[in-house]
């Protein structure tokens, strides 16, 4: 099995027996994510399963994070409902309030290198910046694995992204994701694996990693694996996450297709047109106006991020007349670090909105939606239309150094030597 | 083995994500299938659930049901009574839930396919879509297959698992 991918191996350990790609198999997860989103349907998918109980063989959670807060009586019923079944049947419910259940998956320890874990929701991708097999299931899966443990995978081919380099002082691991998204296309992974290689990617922290292998759903991939390598058992031992299990990739294992990536050559990048692989450099889209900046969400709220983002703002000076700024930190935890280092003060006084740490403003269950004619640069990680709840609305993705420049000027701002460069 | 069954096409695009099949927000009101195919497409064809009859296909392009990995973007398929439906591609998470919902689908080279063309539908074990007037080449389906093909063919997931079955059944194996 010398030639297996990440991908394969990973798969191999759920499924207790050797497998490769092109294989539908059954497998053991070890660990489920259902959201506000996914669970009221795999409740009713659970009550029809014949004899159903839960089972403790893996480790099961719930996040309040959809509809937080729930501005609706269906959305209040639905919490009701499942704060109900996890309290009967012992499964661990993060409430309204704490934040994004993938983000808590990670910071509560959930997710653990080699492990298999999965989500009903398409961004447990991010999992695989822990070396996890992390990939979203629907409704009818959650409600199986609360009954099994287990569930069905085709066995995915894998890409490798080999990275080399490192980013630039004012590019930011957003740029990278979506300069791979622009460079494999929103199909362009599809049902394959991305798996992270080479001397780069020591270069990526853990919060790096999590925005990358977030956004591989966003070229359709399955999975989007990092290696379990010194930098990831540093951080992970440092908030007492096992990492014995986590894998690094073979040498000569095989892959589909294999993308190289110099990360000192990637520029500040900006996804537009209602299309997530629709992405060009700032520099090309300097001074284009926008009047809602966005800065949170499972891809790019986590405390670097925003951190990022007021350190542009202040550098800068402070948020432009008429633009809307609103700030949801990933979690509660995040929340109080932000607090803890003044960084929420500081954006109050420049006038943003601190919202709830959820997913409402990116994906319009909760929140601020966009007006009409609202031209919106969001840290999140899709631009369909009307994915904020408003068709009308244009909506862009940037890093949180990106976005937060846009809103100090009410434009978007490009780099300094592209200025120089483009006049 | 059966008779084929006349259809009429109705096309839809490539890269059509789950929050345009049905948007997100509309889940939050009812999850109900048969509530929520009223805004089946509502922001890409205004028009087009109002225009569906009985016996009207979904033919998609590449990368259907990419985005959010929502089951009701599934079940609202199938509710719409737009099924067996056919795609150049899929997204996984779309294909996965469709596949656990007991939605007949398959993959298709669709580019030729007409909007509002009538063919005649072929399933197991010929697998076709012939056009109806005559002209051009029959289209060949690829069916699902192995587990995933077992899993539609008892109704979706749950049902399989209530007969009794297990998707893990080679962990039990002495």
């Amino acid at each position: 099995m010398s030639d297996a991918t990440m991908a394969e191996r990973l798969l191999t350990r759920s499924a207790r027996r050797p497998v490769s790609a092109g294989d539908v198999v059954g497998v053991r997860a070890d660990a489920a994510l259902g959201t506000d989103g996914s669970v009221p349907m795999a409740l009713d998918c659970f009550a029809q399963i014949n004899g159903a109980e839960v089972t403790d063989e893996i480790d099961i959670v719930f996040a309040l994070d959809h509809y937080a807060p729930p501005t609706s009586p269906a959305a209040v019923d639905v919490h009701r409902r499942m704060r109900s079944f996890a309290s009967h049947h012992a499964v661990r419910l993060y409430e309204v309030g704490d934040g994004i259940g993938h983000q808590l998956m990670v910071e509560h320890g959930h997710v653990r290198p080699g492990t298999t874990c999965v989500a009903a929701d398409s961004h447990a991708t991010t999992y695989g910046a822990l070396n996890a097999f992390g990939t979203g299931i629907g409704s009818s899966d959650l409600a199986v694995l609360m009954a099994t443990g287990t569930l069905w995978f085709g066995v995915p081919e894998s890409i490798q992204v080999e990275l080399c380099g490192s980013l630039g002082p004012d590019v930011a691991a957003k740029d990278l994701a979506l300069h791979l998204v622009g460079r494999l296309g929103a199909s362009g992974a599809r049902y394959a694996a991305l798996e992270f290689t080479g001397r780069g990617v020591e270069k990526l922290d853990l919060d790096d990693r999590l925005v990358v292998a977030n956004m591989a759903v966003e070229m359709g991939a399955k999975a989007g694996i990092f290696p379990c390598d010194d930098r990831l058992r540093e951080e992970l031992a440092e908030q007492d996450i096992p990492s014995d299990h986590g894998i690094t990739p073979f040498d000569n294992a095989r892959y589909m297709r294999s993308v190289h990536i110099d990360l000192s050559a990637i520029r500040p990048t900006i996804a537009t047109d209602d299309r997530v692989d629709a992405t060009t450099t700032t520099d090309h889209l300097a001074g284009r106006p926008v009047t809602s900046c966005r800065i949170g969400t499972c891809t790019g709220g986590r405390t670097k991020d925003i951190r990022q983002a007021v350190e542009a703002l202040d550098t800068a000076g402070g948020i432009a007349a008429g633009v809307n700024v609103v700030v949801t930190p990933a979690s509660r935890r995040v929340r109080e670090q932000l607090d803890d280092e003044g960084i929420t003060t500081r954006l109050h006084a420049m006038g943003a909105q601190i919202a709830m740490p959820g997913c409402g403003a990116c994906c319009g269950s909760a929140g601020d939606l966009p007006d009409d004619d609202d031209i919106v640069i969001s840290t999140a990680n899709r631009n369909y239309r009307g994915r904020m709840g408003n068709p009308h609305a244009t909506i862009m993705l940037a890093s949180p150094a990106t976005v937060a420049t846009a809103a100090s000027r009410g434009a978007i701002v490009g780099t300094t030597d592209g200025e120089r460069r483009h006049g | 083995m059966g008779k084929p069954r006349i259809v009429r096409a109705r096309v839809v695009g490539d890269n059509i994500d789950t929050d345009t099949i049905i948007a997100s927000h509309r889940k939050r009101d009812s999850p109900d299938a048969n509530v929520l195919r009223r805004y089946l497409f509502e922001h890409l064809r205004p028009d087009y659930i109002a225009t569906v009859e009985p016996g009207d296909m979904l033919v998609a392009g590449e990368n259907f049901g990419c985005g959010s990995a929502m089951e009701v973007a599934a079940t609202v398929i199938a509710a719409s009574g737009l099924t067996p439906m056919i795609a150049a591609s899929y997204a996984r998470t779309f294909y996965r839930n469709a596949i656990n919902n007991g939605l007949h689908l398959s993959h298709a080279d669709t580019t030729t396919v007409t909007d509002c063309a009538y063919y005649e539908y072929h399933a197991a074990p010929r697998w076709v879509l012939r056009p109806l007037d005559g002209r051009g080449d029959d289209i060949q389906l690829r069916p699902v297959t192995g587990l995933a093909s077992d899993i539609v063919a008892a109704g979706g997931l749950i049902p399989y698992v209530n007969s009794g079955r297990s998707l893990t059944a080679h962990l039990h194996e002495p």
